[in-house]
Formats: structure tokens, sequence, C-alpha cells
């Protein structure tokens, strides 16, 4: 399948300007479209463009529908997942299969779920808390501990981790 | 002038699957990213006519306008188009006496900025165009003209004995 994204311009109902769009200027025509559901069309193009660049900014829309979500989780580009993850619609409608996919595909995404635990409506925290805890970067449970929804029973053990970092910032909460 | 509709254009192995009509804001954003090349003539050219002056504010920026569209900029009634078109290049080279005078009254620091670069308008004779930027009241537009190496020297003997002081004695230093 071939996409093909054209600026036209009419004059009194007359096509007088007709050019092809570059990557380039798709991508900053999809980061300035705007983010309502309205917009699903042009995103549901989008997400299919064969750029990572144009793929990134429709993955920043918070108003994306399940259907381009659908499309973008399993994109093979990690910064399209990376701005995926932090999306209304992704929090929404993520399956907590996909989020436990992508907690290990990688450390960043890892970091924003542990991050922001309570948010994703269609998976159980506690069992995501619980794969985060399997984790062994430190950087992830570092999310956790300073995630301010975390688990009391949660911040006590990682009080304990051998990482000063962790520790603090589990400490720090639990004082909160 | 007849309605002039910008829009993208998806095609899907050339078949039409969207148009969508673009917002200001989109045609501001591309016209700003817009390429500053000589194909683009024919896209500034109607952007040059778009009702949004923010629009016409990009496009007034860019050194590959043709006449045309350098004449359409020169009628704008925004400020902001004008100082922008001031500074752009194509329109210095053919910008007429009678559309720097338009320009000049329309607001003074449009004046100052004719006073402060008079020799770069090269299709017109400089000491009429210094003629008629002295012929304005505002100080601040005189100082500019004082300060200018190239203002002719009649011109400068004039401010010379202007009742401010600051532009009497600029003048005088400027004919040493």
């Amino acid at each position: 399948m071939t996409l093909v994204f054209k600026l036209v311009i009419d004059d009194g109902g007359k096509e007088v300007f007709s050019q092809p769009l570059s990557y380039d200027s798709i991508s900053t025509i999809a980061s300035s479209y705007e983010d309502a559901k309205e917009s699903n069309d042009f995103f549901a193009l989008a997400a299919q463009h064969p750029a990572t660049t144009v793929r990134e900014c429709v993955a920043c829309k918070d108003k994306i529908s399940e259907e381009v979500l659908s499309m973008l989780i399993s994109d093979k580009s990690v910064p399209v997942l990376r701005n995926l993850v932090r999306t209304e619609s992704f929090k929404e409608n993520a399956s907590a299969a996909d989020i436990e996919r992508l907690i290990h595909l990688d450390v960043e995404i890892a970091q924003n779920i542990a991050g922001d635990l309570d948010s994703y409506q269609r998976a159980d925290s506690n069992k995501l808390c619980s794969i985060i805890l399997k984790m062994e970067d430190p950087s992830i449970l570092a999310s956790l501990a300073g995630n301010y929804s975390a688990p009391k029973k949660i911040l006590k053990e990682l009080v304990k981790h051998s990482d000063p970092h962790v520790a603090s910032e589990a400490k720090k909460r639990l004082e909160d | 002038m007849a309605k002039i509709e910008y829009r993208i254009v998806v095609l899907e192995d050339g078949k039409e699957v969207l148009s969508e009509s673009l917002s200001c804001e989109l045609i501001h954003t591309i016209a700003t990213f817009y390429p500053d090349k000589p194909s683009s003539k024919l896209f500034f050219k109607y952007a040059a006519m778009h009702p949004s002056a923010q629009v016409r504010e990009q496009i007034a920026y860019k050194n590959q306008l043709d006449e045309e569209s350098c004449r359409t900029l020169a009628e704008d009634n925004s400020v902001s188009v004008l100082k922008y078109l001031l500074q752009n290049n194509p329109f210095k080279e053919i910008a007429t006496f009678e559309n720097i005078e338009r320009i000049i009254k329309k607001d003074s620091e449009l004046a100052t900025a004719v006073a402060q670069e008079l020799e770069s308008f090269k299709s017109i004779d400089i000491f009429k165009l210094a003629e008629l930027v002295a012929s304005q009241n505002d100080p601040t537009i005189a100082l500019a003209l004082a300060q200018n190496k190239r203002t002719p020297k009649k011109i400068l003997r004039d401010l010379s004995m202007h009742d401010d002081p600051l532009i009497s004695d600029l003048a005088r230093e400027n004919l040493k």
C-alpha cells in the first residue's frame, strides 16, 4: 500500500495547486494537527506513514481512537511507543497484555508506567506493580518508589532496597 | 477575490481517501516551515493572499517570492506583514516609490525601518526617498535618517539644523 500526502489549494472551487508533502512537512502538520476526535481520519493515515517521525507525532495525541491506538501499539519504533504510553488514549484503552509487553521492551517505557501505575484503566495496578518489582533496573524501581500512589506495602519493601536512591525515594513517599 | 481553500489530501494507491480543510493555524505552521526555494513560488503566491495575517507574515519572510506576491504583500494592511516585507530581498529589488510611500505613511516604525535602509530599495531614487522620509514629523524617523551613512548630504545638512539637538548633532557627525 502506498500513501501519498498532498497539499492542495482550490481557488473558487478549481484546483490551482497540488504538491506532495515531504515526510518532514507531514511531521510538522501531524504535530500541529488538532488533538481531537474529529482528527482521527487523518491520524489513522499518518499512523501508517513509513517515517518514524510522523508516527511519533501521532503517538503524542491524547485523543487518538482505539483503531489508531491499535496500529501504533504494535509499532516497531521505541520512540513511538515511548510517546504512546503517555497518552490518555493508551491509559484508557491499552490492554494489560500490551502494557506488560511494553514494560519489558524498554527501560524508559517501564519507568513511565512505574511512575503512573494507577492510570491504566484496563490493567490491574497490583499486578503491574508485582511485574515491575521483579525488574532488575533500579531506575524503574526508583520511578515506582517516587509514585505518590504506590501502595505502602510496596514502599516498605523498597525502603530496604540496596540502591540508596530507590530506598531514599521510597522513604520520602512514606514520610509524605 | 475568489474563495481560496487549503486542503490536505491523502491518496492510498492512487485513490483519494482523505480530503480535509486546513485551519489557519495549520497553514501558518506549513508556511513557517515551507522550504524557501524557487519551486515554492506558487505556494507563496496563494499563501500571500491568506486572510490570516500570521500566515502572510511567514510568507513576507521568504526570499523566493515572485514579483506578483511582493506586490500583493505591499498592499497588505498588517503592520507586521509590512515590517517583514521591508526586510525581504526580492521586495527591495522591485519596490516602487508608491509602495514605500504607502508603507511609510502607515506606521512610524515602518518609516524608521525605511530610513535605516534607504539605499536597499534598488528601484527607487535614494534622494527622492530620503526627502519623503525626512518629511515625516516623528523625530525617531529623522534620527534614523541622520544616522544612515547613505543619506544624501543635502538631507543631512537640513537635519543638522533640526530642533532636536540629538538629531542635529548626529547629522553633523554623519556629514564629516
